[in-house]
């Protein structure tokens, strides 16, 4: 160890100090501290296993999720594309209750009174905490796009969230026939990504492609000029898909109107766009226990401190994930992801005085657009006073070898297993 | 005296029989020379294998197990190697490294250890797989002395400060919450290369090599832009004592 890492780790463990000295009231005051984390997808159940894990044993962890299994958004268009099956990407449980010992709780979490620092269920009942973890993902502003709602999206649905929704999207996609035209609206920024839907797009492209449905159209009304990865795409879709995917952004389409799911037709100022299948992918926002809990103040997402992910609103509060204002970081499960381990890594140092290592935080994510030809777009974050800032990215290029998407295919099958098995044990 | 009589002898033998004699001599020539050849071109191509296999009988094991004498050995039967389940389960089915069986492994390796934790991909090649088992089915103790001693495993000085560091596990098990988002902990490679158990001098010649780009990858190289010499030893040590 050298001199200059003495010193970090003198501060480290001065900062642990200053942090056992505020933690004895909670130590005094029952048998164990208490974890609650609210939330089971990619930020949740790291977040719980990892303070499980960690603790090992010396923090009650109780982890609320109505579901009793969770299907992944990352990989949800390769089941569209037929790629994985949908129990491929449906994971339970289990082991974070018989590996970490964490409590589950399924059930719908419904308020959090921050003064007497306890959760409400919906059978309600009261979960009390020392320090909450939120991680609810996203919930859709379905009228951002006018016309469209929750009942709406039975009809042409959004599949944002995984799980009946990508059931049902599947469903209409594979009973799509020649001559028919799906039409997806696109979100505006900053929306959850996975699932992306540039290559949400691609894979139906690859369905109607290998079904020889060659008169058959994709048409994407984008409320943004340009999109993460374009370049990428259109060289794709030209190559594979020519004629087949048609991109409008808003200075084409001039603006989306609204949608008429029960006749199928998206208007813009440009035109009426008729789809046999709609897709509809509205604006989103936190998930609504967030913003309920004021824990948004008037944003549509929550302010955290990028050194660890507290909530800016509630000392005793973390927010990750999609739900969270986390900077130059995008709204993917692979950020949830890292940014569960810094809150559970602060969460056990508020807890137990166990120390507390500098924030790090990094992204990547893959898409498909055909068969073996995978692109990917990463980077790597630092904490700032004022936000999590991006250090340094990197983008597949256009024009690379048939070998390299391969690799890189073969790379995010990998990957897909490892962060499972790190959110899910 | 003697070439006289030499060519004395072929003049008394069938125009024919001398052919022969001539044609068999020829051949075994070539075959010595294609031999050597094949000895030669596989050592060049082993040096895809080199980053993780060492052949030095004097040497221990490496990211893989040593591979000296490789042929003719039961799979998973190097002492003090930590093998994957993939491997020993193909190994107590009784798979022994024939070259047939080497050849097999090297064209696609999860097609015979499915489960392998090499992350290796495979040769195409008919004629390179060759050579390489050529190589390593002739390859002695002699032929490693003098350049083992010399190279090192691949340039020694990369990551030398790291390397001379003690690493501290529990900064190493704190940084790797960054890595398992993508290498499993428990060792399987399913697309992305495990990395758990590696001597740590390999480990951190390795990410060194992202870092510089000796080894080319994008996402490595950013993970690996912000790792100092004590964070990279730290990390070796506490994979390093991973999967023991």
């Amino acid at each position: 160890m050298n001199g200059l890492t003495r010193r970090r780790f003198a501060q480290l463990t001065l900062g642990t100090a200053v942090t056992t000295l505020a933690a004895p009231h909670i130590l005094r005051a029952q048998a164990k501290p208490r974890a609650v984390v609210i939330g089971g997808g990619a930020g949740g159940a790291t977040a719980a296993r990892y303070i499980a894990k960690d603790s090992e044993g010396a923090i009650d962890v109780t982890l609320i999720e109505p579901n009793k299994t969770f299907t992944t958004c990352f990989f949800s268009n390769l089941y569209l594309g037929g790629f994985r099956t949908f129990d491929s990407i449906t994971h339970s449980y289990s082991r974070l209750e018989s590996g970490y010992g964490i409590k589950i709780v399924h059930q719908m979490a419904t308020a959090i009174d921050r003064d007497a620092k306890e959760v409400m269920l919906a059978d309600g009942s009261k979960v009390p905490y020392d320090r909450l973890v939120v991680s609810p993902g996203i919930d859709l502003i379905y009228d951002s796009v006018p016309g469209y709602s929750q009942e709406a999206a039975q009809i042409a649905p959004h599949a944002w969230k995984a799980g009946p929704q990508t059931l049902l999207l599947k469903n209409k996609l594979d009973a799509v026939e020649n001559g028919q035209q799906i039409v997806m609206v696109a979100p505006p920024n900053p929306y959850r990504c996975p699932p992306g839907p540039y290559e949400r797009v691609s894979m139906m492209a690859h369905i109607l492609k290998s079904k020889g449905l060659t008169d058959a159209k994709i048409i994407v009304l984008d409320p943004k000029p340009k999109f993460s990865k374009q370049a990428l795409f259109q060289e794709g879709w030209m190559k594979y898909y020519p004629g087949m995917v048609e991109w409008f952004g808003p200075d084409v389409h001039g603006g989306i109107k609204g949608v008429d799911v029960a006749e199928g037709k998206v208007e813009t100022d440009l035109d009426i766009f008729e789809g046999a299948l709609l897709n509809i992918i509205p604006a989103q926002k936190a998930g609504a226990i967030v913003t309920d809990s004021g824990l948004a103040g008037d944003e549509k997402f929550c302010a955290i401190d990028p050194y660890t992910m507290r909530s800016r609103a509630d000392d005793n509060i973390y927010v990750i994930g999609d739900a969270s204002i986390a900077g130059d970081m995008p709204k993917s499960g692979f950020s949830a992801n890292s940014q569960a381990k810094v809150a559970a890594m602060s969460v056990r140092g508020d807890l137990m005085g166990s120390k507390v290592f500098p924030a790090r935080y990094s992204n990547t994510c893959w898409s498909l657009i055909e068969t073996d030809d995978g692109v990917k777009v990463g980077a790597q974050y630092q904490p700032t006073d004022e936000k999590i800032a991006s250090t340094s990215t990197f983008i597949s290029q256009t024009g690379e070898s048939e070998a390299v998407r391969k690799t890189t295919y073969e790379e995010s099958v990998g990957w897909y297993a490892g962060i499972t098995a790190d959110i899910f044990g | 005296m003697h070439a006289f009589r030499s060519i004395g002898g072929f003049a008394l033998m069938g125009r024919t029989a001398a052919l022969a004699v001539f044609a068999v001599l020829f051949v075994c020539a070539d075959v010595r020379a294609s031999d050597e050849e094949a000895h030669v071109r596989g050592r060049e191509l082993f040096s895809k294998c080199e980053r993780c296999h060492e052949l030095n009988p004097e040497r221990g094991n490496r990211i893989g197990p040593n591979l000296f004498n490789v042929i003719g050995r039961p799979a998973a039967s190097v002492e003090g190697f930590g093998y994957s389940q993939g491997m020993r389960d193909v190994a107590s089915g009784g798979l022994v490294w024939t070259r047939e069986n080497l050849d097999r492994f090297l064209t696609d390796p999860r097609s015979v250890v499915r489960r392998t934790s090499m992350s290796f991909r495979g040769l195409d090649d008919d004629g390179e797989r060759a050579d390489i088992i050529a190589f390593l089915s002739t390859v002695k103790p002699d032929d490693f002395a003098a350049r083992s001693d010399a190279d090192g495993p691949a340039g020694a000085e990369i990551g030398a400060a790291a390397m001379s560091m003690q690493g501290d596990t529990a900064y190493g098990e704190y940084l790797s919450t960054e890595c398992v988002t993508c290498h499993q902990t428990s060792g399987a490679d399913e697309g992305i290369p495990a990395i758990v158990g590696w001597p740590e001098e390999d480990f951190i010649r390795a990410l060194f090599e992202y870092k510089s780009n000796v080894r080319n990858h994008p996402v490595m190289k950013l993970i690996t832009s912000n790792l100092g010499d004590e964070e990279i030893a730290s990390l070796a040590a506490y994979f390093s004592q991973l999967g023991q």
